[in-house]
């Protein structure tokens, strides 16, 4: 996966409300990467499980130190 | 709602000070609303459903200039300052009660947004006055049909930059909730909040010397915080017309009736209703019922904090309560 990969989803999710929607109503973080997978694929983009549930872990640890130094 | 608009329904989380130049970290929160006692609770569980975690939008700090000028979002119809340990929580809890609010209880972006404009003194006027204005507008966009009032509680220190706030939205009212200083002192004792630990609070805030005796006592130095917060209320209620001191012991009644009235906000009766309903409720734990703890706190108050409360706090709360009954009752 390269990270504009991924951009290409995250902007392509943001300009698709009906997706959007449908996404975020997912709470099950499994059921949910394999939605992404599925509509990347769709997409033809390049994008594999680790790489999301890699970039979700990374964006946690954000949110948990964003107060720290 | 604004459908038009790439960010309808984003919120902006936190303000990430790693990212070069400052960066506005959206969730996406579509209708939810903020009902939690504090902002960050609703917060936290947006960030951790899988949608933010990997969808999360980062944008530069000018988006908040630039959007606020097409979307102003919804003017504050209130602001809540308070020194701590109040009944600050229950009046969120009440407002927030009112199906079309908005309430936003010591939101943590405004916060983060008042430590960066201390750390640029030079930035103009102008721009700080934009930027809270953005990051307000951002906050408190209508994401439902329904959202018409916003109403924002401010974190306690806060009412070192309440001049800002209010000359950012000059037709807002406020108020500030304050209580009998032993009381608030007994809170702290009990659960220390983050006003005791010295180097938490923004070096704007006028707090005791790093070498000041009163660091290593972590009540001593809350009492000294708070006085600093008593008579910083005092001067703003002088410099600012639209404020209006509330005591705690006039809760939770007051809420429905002095404070609907400064908020102009021409109760219905089944408004009313569900605001005495939430003012029924402990306002941190809602699962639990309100008991007034006034006559608790003050039988656990020993010698030595009534000594504190009396040499730091008597003073400015005395002359918050001198104000306060300078104010006309209610007909």
């Amino acid at each position: 996966m390269t990270p504009t990969a991924l951009e290409t989803f995250r902007s392509r999710v943001s300009d698709d409300p009906d997706l959007l929607g449908r996404l975020w109503k997912i709470s099950d973080r499994g059921e949910f990467v394999a939605a992404c997978l599925a509509v990347a694929a769709e997409w033809g983009l390049a994008l594999a499980e680790d790489d999301l549930r890699e970039a979700m872990q990374s964006s946690y640890r954000a949110w948990v130190e964003r107060n720290l130094p | 709602v604004n459908r038009s608009d790439p960010l309808a329904g984003w919120v902006p989380a936190f303000l990430n000070r790693k990212t070069p130049g400052v960066g506005v970290e959206w969730v996406y929160a579509g209708e939810r609303r903020f009902v939690e006692p504090f902002f960050h609770q609703t917060l936290t569980g947006l960030v951790r459903c899988p949608f933010n975690l990997l969808l999360r939008r980062v944008t530069p700090l000018d988006t908040l200039l630039e959007r606020a000028e097409r979307l102003p979002g919804l003017v504050p119809a209130g602001f809540v300052f308070h020194v701590s340990r109040c009944g600050s929580t229950l009046a969120a809890q009440a407002l927030a009660a009112l199906p079309d609010s908005v309430v936003l209880s010591e939101p943590e972006p405004l916060d983060t947004l008042f430590g960066l404009l201390n750390e640029v003194p030079a930035m103009a006027d102008e721009l700080r006055l934009a930027l809270v204005r953005g990051l307000v507008a951002a906050l408190g966009q209508p994401r439902r049909p329904s959202d018409r009032r916003l109403f924002i509680k401010l974190d306690a220190w806060h009412i070192a930059w309440a001049g800002l706030l209010l000359r950012a939205y000059p037709r807002t009212p406020w108020i500030f909730l304050y209580r009998e200083p032993v009381e608030i002192l007994v809170s702290h004792r009990r659960q220390p909040g983050s006003q005791l630990i010295p180097g938490v609070l923004h070096s704007s805030f006028p707090v005791p010397p790093a070498d000041d005796p009163s660091v290593y006592d972590p009540l001593e130095y809350g009492a000294r915080v708070f006085s600093v917060v008593l008579a910083a209320a005092e001067s703003t209620l002088h410099a600012f017309p639209g404020g209006r001191p509330v005591n705690y012991r006039e809760l939770p009644e007051a809420l429905c009736t002095t404070v609907a009235d400064h908020f102009r906000l021409d109760l219905t009766p089944a408004e009313q209703a569900l605001m005495e309903e939430a003012c029924r409720r402990d306002a941190k734990e809602p699962v639990r019922f309100f008991v007034a703890d006034a006559a608790a706190k003050q039988r656990d108050a020993d010698s030595c904090l009534r000594v504190l409360a009396e040499r730091w706090l008597d003073v400015p709360y005395r002359r918050l309560e001198a104000l306060r009954e300078a104010f006309p009752a209610r007909p």
